[in-house]
């Protein structure tokens, strides 16, 4: 059954803002939410003094600022974090049970698999450079952890896919060539086979010597029909609308779009 | 220390009452500005040529010699939202009720010495939200802040002069007859026991046999209008436990006229004549108002309070609550509630009525498809409950979003509910 929950009238004076989303955050209930389904871009730095503060004074929650500093070293980060989210009473039972099992689930595994959800969270958020970097540390952190090389392609392909969307088709070409030479597998092959049809490459690279005609006409289906996707997305779909308005509404809409498109290309950044 | 006024406004007379914090009574104010008679006419008279307003006996007297032009019927004016020339510039209803109400303020202001208004309680026969609005625009711009004023209908004010009467007087049923120019009145109160709090209730209506008080001026007008009124006092009283019966309205300011009448009401009954009732009862509200605790703790239910308790079961810090939006006995024009909700795994918001004569609880579904799909729990929204009268309750339901991970979609969802 559904329920209500009561929140407060009262607006916060002054908003935390985060720089994981590059958002801000107005209430205690929109920084539950953020903890519980960011936890993935969350660390240690997350609970500082800015956060307590706003816990606080805007959130008016002193007692859940003071239990922060006093187990900040007793208690883990996880277990900080389930304090926050106990304390506002926004999640049932039942979340935040599920909550501390994610949290269970991340230190039992290994951080080379967390890091690598790590980066592709932050890659399906749109944080390409934020993704790199995880996906570089991968590579050359102080672990060395990619000794088995089909993972090492993996992460070179997710950092082709990053570079991809940051339209740096030769560091995205590099990458999954990087991905096939370390596991000759097809679907790298294929990467690399749309990166040279989306960036017009007049030679195509080595590493498709060989495909047969067969695969490459496959291909070149799947490939029409992911520009018809995009063709298709409403994004697109919207500018072909706005070109279409009275000059007045098409440069407002124009405009609007335009800090729409910059607010995302600055969150990509970071 | 400052002044607790009621006032009473109807079309045909005024009356003010003021409360006296020594003795605990109240006092009623005449136009004279003398404490002792009751009545002051409604209406409106402007001095020619000068910014001088009167009312009362005052502008009556100006209007006959000559020296200005008078308005009457105000509140019907108000309420039609109708206008008047006085001396070739166009008056709004507003502004004449405005300018009426200020002169009654002063005049209470002069008698009782004192400048100082603490609170304020104007009571109308039948409340509207119209004539509400406009008499507390009218009060603020008589230099009373909104929030020293209410508007209550005669139906309040009159348990407030009854419950303030020594308690036999209501030990059953109390019978008010009004009689005035603009027609007789019937009022009804009876306690209801054995709950807690006490439950007050009131009726009243207009009797279709009322007469014009031009009649009473001829011997066989006298004898027609005790027979009218003895006619009445029998089909409303028959068959009735009723331990007073008051008499009030300018018509029943002399009973002389109505031998039978009396002799009837008088049988087995209190009567008492309380020519000020409802300014009475007006004044030991305000009064009241400023109460931490009130002196009355009874449950109202009349015309102008609200008739079932309203209310909405949510989650507040973690445990399940009732949410109280209108409190039955409350009155309408004051209830207005706004809360925030965060929509939890549902789209139809429940509404608890519970009446507060009976037990029977009845609930208001409202469909909340029409708001944003999100996923759970990111949909705030703003629900505000207010009132167009007792029992006609206005629902309207406002999308928030969730801050700048889900803006609001700025939907508005309404809805008009009748109260049992």
């Amino acid at each position: 059954m559904g329920n209500l929950i009561l929140t407060s009238s009262k607006k916060t004076v002054h908003s935390y803002y985060s720089t994981e989303l590059g958002i801000h955050l107005y209430s205690a209930e929109e920084l539950c939410y953020f903890i519980y389904n960011n936890l993935m871009l969350l660390d240690e730095s997350f609970l500082d003094d800015r956060l307590k503060d706003f816990i606080r004074n805007e959130l008016e929650l002193p007692e859940t600022a003071d239990k922060l500093d006093k187990w900040r070293d007793s208690c883990d980060f996880g277990e900080l974090l389930l304090m926050i989210l106990q304390d506002i009473h926004y999640y049932s039972g039942h979340e935040l049970m599920r909550f501390s099992e994610e949290l269970i689930r991340i230190r039992k595994e290994g951080s080379e698999s967390i890091f690598l959800e790590k980066g592709d969270y932050l890659f399906s958020i749109g944080k390409y450079y934020a993704a790199l970097n995880i996906y570089n540390k991968l590579l050359t952190g102080r672990n060395g952890i990619m000794s088995d090389r089909s993972k090492r392609a993996l992460v070179y392909e997710h950092i082709g896919f990053s570079f991809a969307r940051l339209f740096d088709y030769g560091k995205a070409l590099a990458s999954f060539i990087n991905a096939y030479k370390n596991d000759p597998q097809p679907r790298y092959r294929k990467d690399i086979y749309f990166i040279s049809r989306l960036s017009l490459m007049k030679k195509e690279p080595e590493e498709l010597l060989g495909v047969p005609e067969e695969v490459r006409s496959e291909w070149d289906d799947e490939y029409g029909k992911a520009v018809e996707r995009t063709d298709a997305d409403a994004r697109v779909m919207y500018v072909d609308e706005l070109m279409s308005r009275d000059e007045i509404k098409k440069q407002k809409g124009l405009t609007s779009l335009a800090y729409k498109l910059k607010d995302d290309y600055r969150r990509s950044q970071g | 220390m400052g002044l607790k006024l009621g006032i009473s406004i109807c079309d045909d007379y005024s009356q003010i009452s003021c409360f006296d914090d020594d003795t605990g009574t109240v006092t009623c104010i005449n136009s004279a500005g003398s404490l002792i008679g009751p009545r002051i006419q409604t209406v409106l008279c402007k001095k020619k040529g000068e910014d001088e307003w009167f009312i009362g006996q005052e502008a009556y007297r100006l209007a006959l010699s000559g020296g200005g032009t008078m308005v009457d019927r105000i509140i019907k004016l108000v309420l039609r939202d109708g206008f008047a020339t006085i001396d070739g510039t166009k008056f709004s209803s507003k502004q004449i009720l405005s300018r009426y109400l200020q002169k009654l303020v002063e005049l209470a202001q002069t008698a009782c010495g004192s400048t100082e208004v603490d609170s304020l309680v104007v009571t109308v026969q039948e409340l509207s939200a119209v004539l509400s609005d406009a008499l507390i625009k009218a009060a603020e711009k008589a230099g009373i802040r909104r929030n020293k004023v209410s508007i209550y209908s005669h139906c309040e004010t009159m348990l407030y002069y009854l419950l303030s009467q020594p308690a036999d007087i209501y030990s059953n049923l109390v019978s008010v007859f009004d009689l005035r120019d603009e027609g007789l009145f019937y009022y009804e109160m009876k306690v209801v026991r054995g709950r807690k709090p006490l439950l007050v209730s009131a009726e009243h209506e207009k009797l279709p046999e009322g007469f014009s008080l031009d009649v009473l001026s001829s011997d066989s007008g006298r004898k027609l209008g005790d027979t009218i009124l003895s006619a009445c006092a029998e089909r409303m009283l028959s068959g009735k436990i009723v331990s007073a019966v008051c008499l009030t309205g300018k018509g029943l300011a002399n009973i002389d006229f109505c031998p039978e009448f009396i002799r009837y009401i008088c049988s087995r009954r209190r009567v008492f004549q309380a020519d000020s009732i409802f300014s009475d009862g007006a004044a030991y509200a305000a009064a009241d108002k400023l109460r931490s605790e009130s002196l009355y703790p009874y449950l109202f239910s009349c015309e102008g309070r609200i008739s079932s308790t309203v209310s909405v079961y949510a989650l507040y810090g973690g445990r399940r609550e009732q949410i109280v939006l209108a409190m039955a006995g409350a009155n309408w024009y004051e209830s207005k509630t706004v809360v925030n909700f965060i929509l939890d795994d549902t789209d139809v918001l429940e509404l608890s009525v519970s009446p507060a004569s009976s037990t029977h609880v009845e609930t208001i579904s409202i469909d909340l498809k029409e708001l944003p799909k999100r996923p759970n729990k990111t949909t705030k929204i703003e629900l505000s409950v207010s009132f167009t009268n007792e029992k006609t309750m206005t629902v309207r339901i406002r999308d928030l979003g969730f801050g700048e991970l889900f803006p609001s979609s700025e939907k508005v969802i309404r809805m008009e509910c009748k109260l049992p």
